[in-house]
């Protein structure tokens, strides 16, 4: 998947992103420059205040890609309690409306 | 005794309303689920409006909903009459129930407005202001 790395950056600062990263790895260093790691903290645990909940729209959609698919754990670094925590938030909130099945928020039908 | 007799369990339900129907329609609907709610031995511990909203996608062609939230005590008896409720008005497009607690203190128990809920509302000229302003009774 190409947006796999990038999905965040994407939405916050569009063009400095694209195409870093994943392109040096065809050239010289390789591996190397891919291989560095910074450590990914949940960001639920870090906040011991947050409690999970489906009606939050904007925390959810920060968890979800363009189209609407959950973000995995191996990228956006949850734990596993609070990611299926949140699984079950966004599927809850898709039920209801506030947040798509495709796509995130209420793009791709005319609303006027 | 039978466990569904407990009337401390906390549940939540979110319902849309189609945005055409009339705010006594609305109000007078709300008012009957509280009756069902203490008719039930329930009690309502909160009520929000988060007031005319954009929906997500398209549901019975409506591009927009009237959300309302209730947090009250029951029982599962109490849910099902309420849900069973909710079916027949031909003007909610979708509700949902959550149990929240297991035992809930309606006197004590508190919780974070959804304030969240007002900052993605789509402003509308009508209602959207007051949107997630618990309704004063």
């Amino acid at each position: 998947m190409r947006d796999r790395d990038n999905y965040r950056d994407r939405d916050r600062d569009n063009d400095k992103d694209f195409g870093g990263g994943r392109d040096e790895g065809k050239d010289g260093e390789g591996r190397g420059r891919r291989s560095f790691s910074r450590k990914k903290v949940c960001r639920f645990c870090a906040d011991n205040e947050y409690i999970m909940d489906y009606k939050d729209a904007r925390m959810m959609q920060s968890y979800m890609m363009e189209r609407g698919k959950i973000v995995p754990r191996r990228i956006s670094g949850t734990c596993a309690l609070h990611q299926r925590k949140l699984t079950t938030a966004i599927k809850r909130a898709r039920n209801l409306a506030l947040v798509g099945y495709i796509g995130f928020s209420s793009g791709g039908y005319d609303a006027r | 005794m039978k466990k569904s007799t407990n009337l401390t369990i906390g549940y939540e339900t979110t319902y849309i309303s189609k945005p055409d129907s009339g705010d006594d329609a609305l109000r007078s609907f709300l008012e009957k689920l509280k009756g069902i709610i203490k008719a039930h031995g329930g009690e309502v511990v909160a009520v929000e409006d988060w007031g005319r909203r954009r929906l997500a996608y398209p549901i019975q062609k409506e591009t927009r909903g009237v959300y309302t939230h209730v947090v009250y005590s029951g029982n599962n008896s109490l849910v099902a009459e309420l849900e069973r409720n909710l079916r027949i008005n031909e003007q909610v497009i979708r509700f949902l129930t959550v149990k929240i607690a297991d035992e809930i203190d309606t006197a004590t128990f508190k919780r974070k407005p959804t304030a969240n809920i007002a900052a993605t509302a789509v402003p509308l000229p009508a209602a959207a202001v007051s949107a997630a302003a618990p309704i004063t009774e």
